[in-house]
Formats: structure tokens, C-alpha cells, sequence
């Protein structure tokens, strides 16, 4: 079609080009209809995607419909719930969008407040380096692995998180009494042979350094989810972290390993996001 | 909240992916995260300013909620994919005329409608014009006179190609509809 004058009333084009408009967009949105009802809980995503490789869909294309249709498992829905209560009640987080420091809303100034103190009393900040040693573990054998093979890492701060998902500029992870971390170590590329063994310490005020015993699951992929180890993971707030009111400046260090026998897999569960690769990736140490 | 996230989601969650699946399968990303960060963002934007956009929704317009978020989420993520910026607290205004307008489209299509052949067999009338202005308009969801200007066309122009396409697409669901006709046994079209 080549276009060409119309000598038609100019709202009655318009009204027409709405119309159109209104169309294309609702035969763009029926063209994946079946996908969406896998993400609408009507269909399941196997047998559409079985449907869709039979009538000859591209495989990379499949494959990335199963990611973006495949419904939000649990751990994606609470996070996300969670991540919703803290923006809601964040209301000053919103960007461009500063609020007017002559006349704040008693319901924001009430929120701040506790939101503040729920921070200065129980909050655990943390700050994460992933450090990649370019070194075996001594001892176990395994061949030496250059650092350029370990892909960059980002960490996921998991769910128990009090704040607002992190911006792009804010590493820091806070936490209330009631969190504990759950965290999601995961490769930039699936890792297939030797992962990475994973250390992590926390620095409370007075700069002193304090290890974190960790646990861990490993999927298939190289993804790990670490938490505190079994003897540290009930009771107080202290068992995820060091025994003092405040700690932050964690790092997350990794070296070559072989996978470990110990680690039990788990289904990877979420592939959520760290919003900002930002101060996260191998670095030397 | 729980409640409310739990009625949306799924609809947002189709919306979101099926607005993304284009460029994602054109640009490799990561695109189950993409689409999280999104549906997040969409619910932010319902819900900031004491829910401002979602209050705005009014039953008695006829849309179902599900339909009026699934607008918002698609104007959205269009804004995200052509601005490459994110910021939900700065939603376009909701154009409802527009939303009973795709509302009333969505519920002309039936379900037995083979849209996706149907855009095939669209894109194979459209010469490389067309197709750049049927993406800009439609898939991009570009204002009238931001592709009238880059294609050095007049608003009128563009309204009457856009015309032309919108015959085009009906003749095209005719034809189909046609055929779902011809082919369905005597039985069921007498009764």
C-alpha cells in the first residue's frame, strides 16, 4: 500500500486511524492469545509450547516465550508483594518526583518515621562485592582455573528484604528483625563445569569483620541460593548475621571449585533480578 | 494488597509479556527478567499517588479492570521499549475512549481467529514503508505526528494509509471468518 491525500473530514480520519488502531492492537494481542493464557493460568505452558513447536515456531523464539509467559512461581510472588509493600509505603522513593519538603503529608512524615526507626533499630545493611579468586581451593585437587573463566556473578537479595527492590545506584540490602537473607548467587552464563565456592563476610560498626556461615543450593545452571547455615538459621536476628545491632560492607567472594557433593540441588526457582550489576561482578582482591 | 496482586498479576503478566515478546526475540535479552522488573513497575504505577490510576477506573465505562490494566500495562511497556527509560510515576494519561475502542476490537475477534496468520499474511501486503509505519504506529505505539514527521508524510497521510490497512485488516478477518463458515458442519451453522 502506498499512501496517498484523502479528502475525508480530518476527525473522521482520525476517529477512523483510532479505530485502527484499536484493531491492530487487539489482533497483535490475539496473535499470542495461547501464550497468555499460560500466563493466565489457562493453559499449561508444556502443551502450548508443544502446540507452538509443532506448527513450527522458531526455537529461540520458544524459548523465549516460555520465559517471558511461564506464571510467577511463589517466590516470585512474594517477592514482588513484597517489593510492592515497601514501594507503597515508600512513597518518597519515587524518582522525579521529590516531595515538597515545605508542606509534608502528615501520612508521609508518619510513614518515614517508622520506616527510620524500623531501620536504625534492627536493620542489617549490607553491601556486596562479588570477588572472584582466580585460585583453586588448595587441596582439592582441582585444576587451577584462570579468572577470566568465572562469568560475572550478580547477587539477589532474595525475599526478606524490608526495603524497596535496590535502584540502580543503591547496593545496600536492609533487613528487619523478622528477615533473614536468602540470597541468589547467580552466573551471568549457565555454568555447566566447576562453580564457584562462595564465602561471605559482614563488617559491623566498629569495622570488625565477621564471617557468615552459609548453605547452599546449587541448580543446574550455576545458580546458587545461599543462607544461613542450618545452626544459624532459626532463633534471633543474630543468627543471620553478626551479633550486633547494625553490620554492612558483606562481601561475597568466590574461588574454583569443583561442585561440591555436599550441595543439593534445588529447581531454580526465580530468575529475579538484580536491578543493577552495579559494584557486583569478579574483581581482584 | 495480597488480594489485589494476586487478581492483576496474571493479567498484567500477559499483557507485559506479550508487549515485550517482539523485541525480545529480536534483541536476546534477558527477557524473563525484563518482564518481572516490568510487571512490577506497572503495579507501581497503579498504585502510586494513593492508587490514582487504578481509582481512575470507572465500571461503568464498561471495561473490566483486568482489560484497564492490561492498557495501562501495554502503554507501559511501549514507553519503556521506545524511551528506554523506566519510571512508572510517570504514566501517559489514560485515554479511556481508546480503551473502549480496544475493548470493544478485542471482543470482535474471536477466539477461532488465526491472528498470527493473519499478521503474516498482513505483513506480506506492506511494501517497506508500510512495514515501517505499521511498526512505528502499531507495534511501538508512536504518536500520529512523531511518524508523520519521520516519514516525511502529512498527518492526513498517515490517516488515510492508516485507513487503508484498517480495510485491509477487516477483509482479511472476513475472509477468515468466511472460511471458519464454510468449513463448519451444516449441522451446527443451521443450528
Amino acid at each position: 500500500m502506498s499512501e496517498a491525500t484523502h479528502d475525508s473530514d480530518p476527525s473522521e480520519l482520525e476517529r477512523e486511524h483510532r479505530d485502527v488502531l484499536a484493531l491492530a492492537e487487539a489482533v497483535s494481542r490475539a496473535a499470542t492469545r495461547d501464550w497468555q493464557d499460560v500466563a493466565l493460568g489457562r493453559a499449561e505452558l508444556d502443551e502450548v509450547a508443544a502446540q507452538r513447536a509443532e506448527a513450527g515456531d522458531d526455537p529461540e523464539a520458544l524459548a523465549r516465550a516460555k520465559q517471558l509467559f511461564r506464571p510467577f512461581d511463589d517466590l516470585e510472588d512474594a517477592r514482588m508483594i513484597d517489593a510492592l509493600l515497601g514501594a507503597v509505603a515508600q512513597p518518597t522513593a519515587q524518582p522525579d518526583t521529590p516531595a515538597d519538603p515545605a508542606q509534608p503529608s502528615r501520612e508521609h512524615a508518619e510513614r518515614r518515621f517508622l520506616i527510620a526507626v524500623t531501620l536504625v533499630a534492627i536493620a542489617a545493611v549490607l553491601v556486596f562485592t562479588l570477588v572472584a579468586i582466580g585460585s583453586s581451593l588448595r587441596g582439592s585437587g582441582d585444576p587451577l582455573e584462570p579468572i577470566a573463566a568465572l562469568p560475572s556473578y550478580t547477587v539477589d537479595p532474595g525475599e526478606g528484604l524490608a526495603t524497596k527492590r535496590s535502584t540502580p545506584a543503591d547496593e545496600r540490602l536492609r533487613y528487619t528483625a523478622a528477615n533473614t537473607y536468602d540470597w541468589i548467587v547467580r552466573p551471568g552464563l549457565d555454568v555447566a563445569g566447576p562453580l564457584p565456592r562462595v564465602f561471605a563476610v559482614a563488617r559491623d560498626a566498629a569495622s570488625h569483620d565477621h564471617p557468615l556461615a552459609l548453605r547452599f543450593e546449587t541448580a543446574a545452571t550455576g545458580t546458587m541460593r545461599a543462607r544461613p547455615a542450618a545452626s544459624a538459621s532459626s532463633g534471633s536476628r543474630s543468627a543471620s548475621g553478626p551479633s550486633c545491632s547494625r553490620w554492612s560492607a558483606a562481601s561475597v567472594s568466590t574461588s574454583r571449585s569443583r561442585r561440591s557433593s555436599s550441595s543439593s540441588r534445588w529447581p531454580p526457582r526465580t530468575d529475579r533480578p538484580w536491578p543493577s550489576a552495579s559494584g557486583i561482578g569478579p574483581t581482584s582482591s | 494488597m495480597k488480594t489485589l496482586y494476586e487478581r492483576l498479576q496474571p493479567a498484567i503478566h500477559a499483557e507485559v509479556a506479550s508487549t515485550l515478546f517482539p523485541s525480545a526475540t529480536v534483541h536476546q535479552r534477558d527477557a524473563r527478567q525484563d518482564a518481572i522488573d516490568l510487571v512490577q513497575d506497572v503495579f507501581v504505577a497503579l498504585l502510586a499517588r494513593d492508587a490514582a490510576v487504578l481509582r481512575s477506573w470507572d465500571p461503568e465505562r464498561g471495561a473490566k479492570l483486568e482489560t484497564f490494566v492490561r492498557m495501562v500495562a501495554h502503554r507501559y511497556v511501549l514507553g519503556v521499549l521506545r524511551t528506554r527509560s523506566r519510571n512508572p510515576y510517570e504514566l501517559e494519561p489514560i485515554d479511556f475512549e481508546q480503551l473502549d475502542r480496544i475493548a470493544a476490537s478485542e471482543a470482535a475477534i474471536e477466539s477461532r481467529v488465526d491472528a498470527r496468520t493473519l499478521l503474516h499474511q498482513l505483513d506480506g501486503e506492506l511494501d517497506e514503508r508500510g512495514r515501517g509505519l505499521f511498526r512505528q504506529l502499531f507495534a511501538e505505539g508512536r504518536p500520529t505526528a512523531e511518524v508523520a514527521s519521520s516519514a516525511g508524510m502529512t498527518h492526513n497521510a498517515v490517516y488515510a494509509w492508516s485507513a487503508r490497512l484498517g480495510r485491509k485488516l477487516r477483509a482479511m478477518l472476513d475472509v477468515q471468518r468466511d472460511s471458519f463458515q464454510a468449513n463448519e458442519p451444516k449441522d451446527s451453522r443451521d443450528a
